[in-house]
């Protein structure tokens, strides 16, 4: 019993992807700063961060840009080692934690529960030729909410002397899509003009929730039902437009993302799976979350079950990409290798699509030595939560990696605990002509 | 020139665009007008769901024939005195045409009031209208989802309600985590306060034949790991009749019953908004056969009762199981019976206590 109900949790919050937002850029380097890069962003780069960039003078003739990857992924209540620690020991039934850790773990999380988010960005293959660049890239986000007795299941397995487990506020949301973006920039005087219109293909569209269960005090029994509605498929597009202008030795960028756009979901596909674990197949819930997962899913309509419909409201609430401003410059000091960037980000519109800070401020620096370009950036937010950022990257010829730490909800704090922790990590191929 | 009106133009698409907001794509419908769902569901059992708010589940052989079920919104009707106020402003009809309703169903309603009442965790569903109204108390109350759960046994317009002040009985609840030893606990009140009396009427004087009155209450500790409970709709039922005179030495009575139901709900988490409360129907029945006997002392008025039996739902079980009986004035004492009761993971004693009195 306690083994397969710890796994249905391990399962449940290990399985997460990873993932979000307006913090993660598409490009590693942009990360290494924090994101203080839309000013800087040249060749295939240009594309996903500023258009404009790519009738920057003296700008590379043909860039190709491969598997780039950025990961982000963040954790109410649970700090980077805990959050970590967690997924690696569902595979052993929650063994890796003594007694001391786990009673740390579940005394910080909120009453409310966990909450994890994460973005996946994968810009698989650029190209830029002269003032032209195409790209595809791969989207995926998610934001679950986990009730903290799932977490003490998971933590420390079924403990058959309570009647009181609740399921609380567990539900999840995610999308995933497919983008393929042109860009063309123009370049008029010292101000440099771009566009990149992106052709949005949706893949799913997903939305799941579990309910409380159903006790019957007296017979022993209990049931708890958990619905997963969705869609697949869609069509959608947006434009990105951007300026820069060259001052010497400062460079200064606005760019506006997603100005324009649509995402529709395809309602033809719009359904639901179902299941109910009772007293009679708990003992084989593995077995249960499998046939949900393999289940066609049954076409959604008014009339279809109650929990279905209730999971589903909300499904398509902002499930587009966001309509963010920056404006930022850097510095650059050739002689020394060294740039200096700052910037402003603010989500005008938002979406689900995107990360969940509105407003926030990013500053970086990079610094050539020889075939090594170390970078570090930090991003302060004040809304809708205070959060900082810290970056830090290393471009070593083509390669690119960087990794950053994330933590939000700093006054809100206990003990020195932070609200939220998470991390970044992207990388990526770069090859110059 | 050309070039001004370059940079013009892309400054005034900028902007143009960033004016533009992103349409908000909508379900295919909309449960705030949906008002109607009809479903055939026979012997094997079904659903029939309407999504602004309702759904029944019929189990395998509620049914006999096949019937069409039928859910839609309804007003909400007028119920009868005593039967509650009324938890939110909607209620349901459910219909059938076809078949028959043998076993009680599983009825499923959102009622956001349900988390924002401080008594929504005791909702009932009422089902029909005025004298023909039925409580049906078998009712789980999921407060985090603001949904109600319960069993309707027949066709009508399903209400929310929940029950009169004076049919909500606070009962003591150990704190959570606590471990329960039967023996080793007091017998606190089970049910405090100011107890709803439930009284049979005993008539006496006007030549009238000598009659027992009993009402009922009841003492103990029953669950534990619960953030609070209540009792819910007590009532008592039946019968019990003398056929002698108490104060002649045989004050028979006739074979009778008298039961004492209610539902025990409990609550998780304490005060908070969200989690679960459940219910334990409680039936407790007192049984009287030709041997038991009422006997008064027609000197010292003292009392004396014997041969009676009591059953009990949930079982009373274990020691100690025993009758007491406490005569408190020349007619009338408390006729009590104590046992364990194991519901859940839960053991505490319980006590029913059935004050009576004896009329000449």
């Amino acid at each position: 019993m306690s083994s397969t109900l710890r796994n249905a949790a391990a399962i449940a919050i290990a399985a997460i992807p990873a993932a979000l937002g307006a913090q993660l850029s598409p490009v590693p380097a942009g990360n290494a700063v924090a994101g203080a890069y839309i000013s800087q962003a040249k060749g295939y780069e240009a594309l996903w961060m500023n258009p404009a960039n790519l009738a920057v003078r003296n700008g590379p003739k043909i860039t190709l840009g491969l598997g780039n990857v950025g990961v982000s992924s963040s954790a109410l209540g649970l700090d980077i080692n805990q959050l970590s620690d967690l997924a690696r020991s569902f595979g052993d039934d929650g063994n890796g934690f003594d007694a001391a850790a786990k009673a740390d773990i579940l005394a910080n999380i909120p009453s409310t529960g966990t909450n994890i988010r994460g973005q996946v960005l994968v810009p698989a293959a650029s190209l830029q030729i002269g003032r032209l660049a195409i790209g595809a890239a791969i989207g995926s986000v998610f934001d679950y909410n986990f009730g903290r007795d799932l977490v003490d299941l998971a933590l420390n397995g079924y403990d058959q002397n309570r009647v009181d487990y609740r399921v609380g506020n567990t539900n999840g949301r995610q999308a995933t899509y497919l983008d393929l973006a042109a860009g063309l920039g123009h370049k008029i005087g010292p101000l440099q003009l771009g566009v990149t219109g992106h052709y949005i293909v949706p893949r799913a569209l997903e939305q799941w929730r579990i309910f409380e269960p159903q006790y019957d005090l007296v017979n022993r029994t209990f049931r708890m039902d958990g619905y997963s509605t969705g869609t697949t498929g869609g069509s959608g597009w947006s434009v990105d437009v951007g300026g820069t202008l060259n001052l010497g030795l400062i460079t200064v960028s606005a760019v506006l993302q997603n100005a324009a756009g649509k995402f529709t979901w395809d309602e033809a596909n719009l359904g639901y799976r179902g299941f109910s674990v009772t007293d009679s197949n708990i003992e084989n819930i593995d077995g249960v979350l499998q046939d949900v997962f393999k289940a066609t899913a049954t076409p959604l309509t008014a009339t279809s079950p109650l929990g279905a419909t209730q999971t589903v409201q909300g499904l398509y609430s902002r499930a587009f990409l966001p309509k963010v401003f920056r404006a930022g410059g850097h510095l650059k000091l050739p002689i020394l290798g060294t740039r200096v960037s700052g910037q402003y980000n603010e989500t005008i519109e938002e979406g689900f699509i995107g990360g969940n800070w509105q407003k926030y401020i990013s500053v970086g620096a990079s610094q050539k030595i020889l075939f090594f370009t170390p970078s570090v950036g930090y991003a302060q937010s004040t809304e809708p939560n205070e959060g900082n950022l810290f970056t830090a990257g290393l471009g070593l010829g083509p390669i690119n990696v960087s990794v950053a730490k994330l933590t939000e909800g700093l006054a809100a704090g206990t003990s020195g605990r932070k609200e939220r922790e998470g991390v970044m990590v992207s990388f990526g191929l770069t090859l110059g002509f | 020139m050309v070039r001004i009106h370059k940079v013009t133009l892309a400054a005034a698409a900028m902007v143009l665009a960033a004016c533009g907001e992103q349409t908000e794509q909508t379900l295919p419908f909309d449960p705030a007008t949906t008002t109607t769902s009809s479903g055939s569901v026979g012997a094997a059992g079904g659903v029939v769901a309407l999504a602004s708010g309702a759904q029944v589940t019929v189990p395998a052989g509620a049914i006999t024939g096949t019937s069409n079920l039928t859910l839609a919104n309804a007003n909400t009707p007028t119920l009868p005195a005593g039967t509650g106020t009324l938890l939110g402003t909607r209620s349901f009809s459910l219909t059938g045409t076809g078949g028959t309703l043998v076993n009680p169903v599983d009825f499923e309603m959102l009622v956001p009031d349900v988390a924002t009442n401080p008594n929504g965790w005791l909702a009932d569903f009422v089902v029909g209208s005025g004298a023909t109204a039925e409580i049906e108390a078998d009712v789980s109350v999921d407060l985090s989802n603001g949904k109600m759960v319960g069993k309707i046994s027949q066709f009508g317009v399903i209400t929310p309600v929940i029950p009169p002040a004076e049919d909500i009985v606070a009962v003591d609840v150990l704190p959570a985590g606590a471990e329960l030893v039967a023996d080793a606990i007091a017998p606190n009140d089970l049910f405090t306060g100011a107890v709803r009396t439930i009284s049979q009427n005993c008539r006496r004087g006007g030549g009238a034949p000598p009659c027992v009155g009993f009402s009922a209450r009841a003492s103990g500790t029953l669950l534990a790991q619960v953030g609070s409970a209540r009792l819910t709709r007590p009532a008592i039922s039946g019968s019990i009749s003398l056929t002698g005179d108490p104060r002649v030495a045989n004050g028979a009575l006739a074979a009778g019953s008298l039961t004492l139901r209610g539902v025990v709900r409990v609550r998780q988490g304490g005060t908070s908004a969200g989690g679960l409360a459940a219910r334990i129907p409680i039936r407790v029945t007192l049984n009287s056969t030709a041997n038991s006997r009422v006997v008064q002392n027609p000197t010292t008025n003292a009392l004396t009762l014997s041969g009676f039996t009591v059953s009990a739902s949930p079982a009373f079980s274990g020691a100690p199981t025993s009758f007491t009986i406490v005569p408190t004035s020349a007619s009338t004492g408390v006729f009590e019976y104590r046992g364990t009761v194991s519901v859940g993971n839960g053991v505490g004693t319980v006590a029913v206590r059935f004050p009576f009195n004896i009329g000449y």
